[in-house]
């Protein structure tokens, strides 16, 4: 019994980098109807950011905020320079771009920072808490819940109570009425960016000090937030975390119990469910069918 | 001056395009005479990247929908020719089709469910089929020989005694002969009733069903083809290369394949083979920089290319071409004799 509660534990350390990565796909989708494949590698920049400030004697927390700070101007300036011109263009040209932004920015963290894996400080300290005799949550665990939950709480918040948050609702909603009551559309889908690469680089920056910091780093996290994105609906900011959470929860549970699976092919774990979700319920768990007028 | 018009049909066009083709087939004959055998290692590389891309192009050009797994699809490709070959002493060349269908069967396995849905779910499948893929060849290392890699003994791959070439002028040849069949294959299969099925599906899928063009049979089988076609890349990889590892396949070779097709042209059959030299060159040259360039450069010029000239290299030349003269498709006879104006006009180059 322990153990499953040290999996258990563990899943959800994982699952909330998931989460927040999801939650960042979640944002943009929500927005522009747009599955933003380069999160992932907006993330892993971003975590490189606030290595660098780090390195360069920085606070690991003072480096992991202008980092995240940052990014949300990286977001806004990519949604202003590259998604913008090609805005109503097929949906193939726009997935094409962020291929594009994916390989981009991949490539560019190698150029600057090379392929030599580097060691990430953690932004919690390194102690524990014994529960039982077999069961401990890391401060890294707790902390990086902790993360997640604020932030989607400020999330919600934000789009429930802000004039902000109701202008981003009303374009997710529909662009052209939100245009004719005098939103300004292409501010608030910049914001949008914005914030989706933000909650991303906070998801980078947790996430480093366990996978270690590599151009590479998001490559699995990408396709485990993809399918928790996919499994908890795209439309679905709540379904998102939760089910990041269970994503990070069944993969360690399935690598530990399941013996083909082990640690090398935990990737299944996210394909698979993808795959069920897409024929039982393909707009996932908590998001809505989608009824197009022809 | 008036442009000089060439139809399409006509005896004038054909007789410019056998020119215009038997010239570019004796430049790609004569080539390995004239390089030194790198160079024409190159080359051959160059083809092979094209017929990947020829592939990828098939799924995506004309079908709208995005793979990510081709790295996959021509990994399956590489390690069966290699086992084959070194296992099983089969001849190099009788790998290749087993190689193809191999991935064909992996390729329509992989699309059956994902492109029942609409939308994205083929690209997000894929992707996740392209990072999964180097885990599971470590994973059956009984087959694949693990992170260890596999490799070809060179004796395995001899040209034929009667053939008085060396090894990589035959190769090229292999390769370019490969090429040229699948290049005949697309193109007739785009002409196709298949073919036109696939373009309607990805112009307006409503519509298209209502013609009764159904969705998922068309789609998968389109993405199965063009999974034999990474198949058979990934064969011919692994004879030129004769060594694979599970980290010769990631996902950014999908990359840097769908940067080939986009810089070539989307939607165009002889693109595949700018797409090609692209792939092989430009890296080529760029690590001398740095590492990272190369990829750094596909990142850039995926993104311009779609914002500046979303037809690729070949849309390009097209415009080039159409600065001397037009090549327009019959006017279109609606009443058997006159002949409006309209289509010969707005007739796409």
């Amino acid at each position: 019994m322990g153990t499953f509660f040290q999996l258990l534990i563990a899943g959800i350390e994982t699952g909330s980098f998931y989460a927040l990565v999801a939650l960042a796909i979640v944002l943009i989708y929500q927005s522009t109807g747009l599955k933003n494949l380069a999160q992932g590698e907006m993330a892993m920049f971003s975590a490189y950011i606030a290595w660098q400030l780090w390195a360069w004697g920085l606070g690991i927390w003072l480096a992991a905020l202008l980092a995240i700070f940052f990014s949300f101007l990286i977001g806004m300036g990519i949604q202003r320079i590259v998604i913008r011109p090609v805005q109503g263009a097929p949906l193939l040209t726009i997935v094409i771009v962020t291929l594009g932004l994916f390989l981009g920015f991949n490539s560019l963290a190698g150029f600057i920072w090379g392929y030599l894996v580097k060691g990430y400080p953690s932004l919690f300290p390194g102690s524990s808490w014994q529960i039982t005799d077999t069961v401990r949550i890391s401060a890294a665990a707790f902390g990086g819940f902790a993360v997640l939950l604020v932030l989607a709480g400020s999330l919600f918040m934000l789009f429930k109570f802000t004039k902000i948050g109701l202008a981003m609702r009303a374009v997710a909603y529909n662009v052209e009425t939100s245009k004719l009551v005098g939103i300004k559309v292409n501010q608030v889908l910049m914001l949008g960016w914005g914030l989706a690469a933000a909650l991303g680089a906070a998801g980078g920056i947790i996430a480093a000090p366990k996978l270690f910091l590599d151009p590479f780093m998001m490559f699995g996290v990408l396709i485990y937030a993809i399918a928790a994105a996919a499994f908890g609906g795209f439309d679905s900011p709540l379904g998102a975390v939760i089910a990041g959470l269970i994503i990070g929860v069944l993969e360690n549970m399935a690598g530990f119990y399941i013996g083909f699976i082990g640690t090398d092919l935990k990737i299944i774990v996210p394909l698979i469910l993808i795959l069920v979700t897409l024929i039982f319920r393909p707009q996932g768990l908590l998001g809505h069918k989608i009824v197009v007028r022809v | 001056m008036a442009k000089k018009v060439i139809i399409r049909g006509t005896a004038e066009y054909r007789r410019y395009m056998f020119l215009g083709l038997g010239l570019a087939l004796a430049v790609a004959v004569s080539l390995p005479f004239v390089l030194s055998s790198f160079r024409t290692f190159q080359f051959t590389m160059a083809l092979i990247w094209a017929i990947a891309v020829l592939g990828l192009n098939l799924l995506t050009g004309y079908s709208g929908q995005i793979s990510l797994g081709h790295s996959a699809f021509f990994g399956v490709g590489a390690y069966t020719s290699t086992i084959l070959i070194s296992d099983y002493g089969w001849n190099h060349l009788l790998s290749l089709p087993v190689a193809g269908a191999l991935a064909f069967v992996a390729g329509f396995l992989v699309g059956l469910p994902a492109l029942r849905l609409a939308g994205l779910y083929l690209a997000l499948m894929t992707l996740a089929l392209a990072v999964a893929f180097p885990a599971l060849a470590r994973r059956f290392d009984g087959l694949t020989d693990g992170v260890m890699g596999k490799s070809i003994r060179s004796r395995d791959i001899a040209p034929p005694e009667w053939l008085s070439v060396s090894r990589d002028v035959y190769l090229y040849f292999v390769v370019l002969l490969v090429l040229l069949i699948l290049l005949v294959l697309a193109r007739n299969m785009i002409k196709s009733r298949v073919g036109r099925a696939l373009t309607a599906l990805r112009d307006n899928e409503i519509p298209a069903q209502t013609m009764s063009v159904y969705p998922a049979r068309y789609k998968t089988l389109a993405f199965a083809i063009s999974a034999f076609y990474a198949g058979v890349a990934g064969g011919l990889y692994a004879l030129v290369i004769r060594y694979s590892n599970p980290q010769s396949f990631l996902l950014t070779l999908s990359i840097l394949i769908l940067a080939g097709m986009v810089v070539g042209g989307l939607a165009t059959v002889g693109g595949a083979i700018f797409g090609g030299i692209f792939i092989q060159f430009v890296p080529y040259y760029a690590e001398e920089v740095n590492k990272a360039l190369g990829p750094l450069l596909f990142g850039f010029v995926i993104i311009v290319t779609m914002l500046v000239a979303p037809g690729g290299i070949v849309s390009l030349l097209k415009r080039g071409r159409n600065r001397f003269y037009v090549v327009t498709d019959p006017p279109v006879v609606t009443d058997g004799s006159s002949v409006t104006e309209e289509s010969a006009a707005t007739a796409p180059a």
